[in-house]
């Protein structure tokens, strides 16, 4: 009797078993299925209909007229889209490097034995974060204004910062530097505090020079750090709008053309009914931040296996 | 020893009993979310009696007439950008013009953004859902041919007919596309030439006489000999978009483009004139190369470095803000003869989308402020900007203003910046002859996407990046590619 209700214990009925194993694999999915939901609903879902759009002509209500890749091969041949991609390229380039490096130098400092009160640097320095980028836009603005802006009252000379186009871009290159090294110096100073003791104790001990525990302990050990900063950076940076319209935009237009991001070309398409192009635009943007990402991803050593 | 089997047993019935639970929840949830909403709805009965008096004897009887259909309220939603502050303002003056409907028509103003642009967003949006449509709408002009095009527009020909003939001919203009009466001019704005007449009048410069191109470029001389380190005119580096308009319409049929997608720039020498002209002023040294809005701006105002402005009207109550210590030095009049005429983007319009809920009560609320003269004396002595566009209101305005007076409860820093006071008492009439010389472009369903365009082609000429041919040529190439026929929407 207790050998059978022992059988009876040992193997399930065939449909309790496999009705615990869906169970099983169900389970994860159910977790996470509000996310599912909200990115195929609020992400997904229009990207894709965002891209069958831009295969036509289209105002946002009424026919859609097919044409084809035209969205595209028009907007390639716009010398508009082209001098706002080399735009945001010099955004990107400019400013990312003195603000990692600014970023980077600090966390080390202030990480380090040499500075005393930590605890007052850490919440200064990424206080630019807490304003609005509008905000931020904004004053800038002022800041450069050429007879009465603060920097050339203080400097006592009429620079056009926003009328030259040339100068206009460093303006906005130094908004941006201003504004997020804040941000990465606390993104740095996490990566470093990860970095274990006994490995500089070890150095130290076998006499390797501050420099070189920087450049040849550090560094290498930060490598992750660096790879998701430059990425994301690369990112936001590419997809910028608001800094260079305030600084140069007036009543209400989009700043000129020698200034302007990218994503001008889309948002005057979308206030002018031309949603196709918007959309075309759109997906050669998001084609152009892919690929960018990619060779950062391959180039700072992202290879590690996953999972 | 079964106690890992108990254990498993127990463990899978929690999960699956989890899992039931979580869906009998989830499954309620949906249950309770779709459930049909009772409403209670309270019905008023109206219901009369009616009294009979004979010659001699009083006799009372209660009469049962059939039931009056409940009142229904009906909600007009006026969809503008900017501020909704005023919403109150404009349902005020609806029900002071018609007590009689303010049970029966109420106003919702909504605003979807700070700009044309968003609100023209969101009417797309609206018609393509094909609901939330607003029974009234604010565009500028330089948008309604889009829509015009699409016909999505309700023709108001039959309806203001009857006040055609006390109606501005310059707000006239604003109401019509392609020859169809499809908008009611909500803000006309005409062009003015706001300048400091005490400067003017020390470099001898009577504006009245600046007839010509070259009389323009001849002032600007004599101003700046006259008046040393000021600047009789401002334009930058990147002329303000506005300008451009304000330009093109002046001359006759000036047109990007025409119906069947072929474009003008190079063929019409028109716009080679706008382009060598800007460029003219610009390099000439009484242009202040400061562009309008720019951080630089209005400290000009105030220091009085810049001492005029070609704009429109709503440029009349910018100066007293800017230049608030200068009342009684501003004047205004018409632009030089030669572009008297035209405009900015036209005006603001209100217009009747198809498809919206209610036409016939919009229709009703929109002629109260603007084609019925109580209503818009009232609308322009709750907002001092909106002039009436009827030529029998306007009469009265003109008399209430030139009787003078400071408002009742007006605060002295509000004196200082009240137009009658900072203009002169004057300022009303000069404003109602540029209202005539109104005149809207040629503007076409996408020329917001070509008006940057042709901004940026004269703003690499006056930088010196491209040569005259080369700007215009460059510019339609662009108009080409890019936009192809502006009418085929």
């Amino acid at each position: 009797m207790a050998e059978a209700r022992g059988v009876q214990l040992a193997r399930k009925p065939k449909g309790a078993r496999w009705s615990g194993r869906l169970a099983d694999r169900l389970a994860p999915y159910l977790f996470i299925s509000p996310f599912l939901v909200a990115f195929v609903g609020l992400f997904l879902g229009p990207a894709l209909y965002a891209l069958v759009v831009s295969f036509f002509k289209y105002k946002g209500y009424g026919t859609l007229e097919w044409v084809g890749l035209s969205n595209y091969s028009v907007t390639l041949q716009y010398g508009v889209f082209w001098q706002e991609m080399l735009n945001v390229a010099f955004y990107w380039v400019a400013h990312t490097i003195p603000m990692m490096a600014i970023a980077f130098l600090l966390a080390v400092v202030v990480s380090s034995s040499l500075v005393k009160h930590k605890k007052v640097f850490k919440p200064v320095i990424y206080m630019p974060q807490l304003v609005a980028g509008v905000a931020s836009a904004l004053l800038f603005k002022n800041f450069f204004g050429t007879n009465y802006g603060i920097l050339n009252t203080m400097l006592g000379v009429p620079i056009p910062w926003l009328e030259d186009m040339n100068l206009a871009r460093w303006a906005v290159v130094i908004m941006l530097v201003w504004r997020s090294v804040g941000y990465w110096f606390v993104i740095y100073l996490a990566g470093l505090t990860s970095i274990s003791e006994e490995v500089m104790d070890a150095a130290t001990v076998d006499g390797v020079s501050a420099w070189q525990r920087l450049t040849r302990i550090t560094v290498p050990l930060m490598r992750n750090s660096f790879l998701f900063s430059f990425v994301i950076d690369a990112v936001v940076t590419l997809r910028m709008y608001a800094e260079p319209n305030i600084l140069g935009g007036k009543a209400g237009a989009v700043c000129p053309v020698g200034m302007a991001p990218v994503l001008n070309t889309l948002v005057l398409n979308m206030q002018a009914g031309r949603f196709g192009q918007a959309a075309a635009v759109g997906w050669l943007i998001f084609l152009f931040v892919a690929v960018v990402s990619f060779v950062q991803y391959r180039v700072l050593g992202g290879r590690r296996r996953e999972g | 020893m079964n106690t890992g089997q108990n254990d498993n047993k127990r463990d899978s019935l929690s999960r699956r009993k989890f899992l039931q639970l979580a869906a009998i929840g989830a499954g309620g949830a949906v249950i309770a979310a779709c459930s049909p909403q009772v409403v209670k709805e309270t019905v008023e009965v109206e219901v009369t009696r009616e009294v009979e008096v004979e010659k001699q004897v009083e006799v009372t009887r209660e009469v049962e007439v059939a039931v009056a259909p409940p009142s229904e309220l009906i909600t007009v939603t006026l969809m503008k950008w900017g501020s909704v502050e005023g919403e109150e303002m404009y349902g005020r003056i609806f029900e002071e013009i018609h007590p009689e409907l303010k049970d029966q028509i109420k106003l919702t103003v909504v605003s979807p953004g700070t700009s044309d642009a968003e609100t023209n967003q969101a009417l797309r949006l609206a018609l393509a859902a094909g609901f939330g449509i607003p029974d009234m709408f604010q565009a500028t002009y330089s948008s309604v041919p889009e829509f015009a095009e699409a016909g999505v527009l309700t023709n108001l020909e039959d309806k203001v007919t009857e006040y055609l003939g006390d109606i501005s001919e310059g707000a006239k203009s604003l109401m019509q596309y392609n020859g169809q009466y499809i908008a009611a001019p909500a803000q006309p704005k005409p062009k003015v030439w706001l300048y400091r007449k005490d400067l003017f009048e020390n470099a001898g410069i009577v504006p009245a006489e600046v007839k010509t191109f070259e009389d323009f470029m001849q002032a600007g001389q004599d101003f700046v000999a006259a008046n040393p380190e000021k600047y009789f005119f401002n334009l930058g580096p990147q002329p303000i978009h506005y300008a451009y308009w304000q330009w093109m319409s002046s001359w006759d049929g000036l047109c990007m483009a025409n119906k069947d997608g072929t474009y003008n720039i190079v063929s019409d020498e028109r716009f080679a004139m706008l382009y060598d002209q800007f460029k003219q002023i610009y390099q000439s040294p009484w242009d202040l190369h400061v562009d309008d809005f720019s951080p630089d701006w209005q400290p000009t105002y105030e220091n009085e470095k810049l001492c005029g402005w070609m704009v429109g009207s709503w440029g009349i109550n910018w100066v007293p803000r800017m230049a608030p210590e200068q009342g009684g030095k501003w004047a205004f009049t018409q632009w030089p003869e030669y572009v008297k005429y035209g405009s900015d983007s036209g005006g603001d319009t209100y217009v009747i989308p198809i498809g919206c809920e209610h036409p016939e009560e919009a229709w009703i609320v929109m002629k109260s402020w603007l084609f019925e003269k109580d209503g818009a004396i009232l609308r322009w002595k709750n907002e001092q900007g909106d002039f009436p566009i009827i030529k029998s209101a306007q009469a009265e305005v003109l008399a209430i203003i030139k009787a003078g007076g400071r408002p009742e409860g007006m605060s002295d820093e509000d004196w200082k910046v009240y137009a009658p006071n900072y203009y002169g008492l004057d300022y009303a009439d000069w404003y109602f002859q540029c209202l005539d010389l109104l005149k809207v472009g040629c503007f076409n369903p996408s020329s917001p996407a070509l008006l940057p365009i042709l901004r940026n082609h004269c703003e690499n000429y006056l930088a010196g990046k491209e040569t005259l041919t080369e700007a215009l040529e460059n510019c339609q190439q662009d108009m080409e590619t890019q936009v192809g026929n502006p009418y085929e929407v």
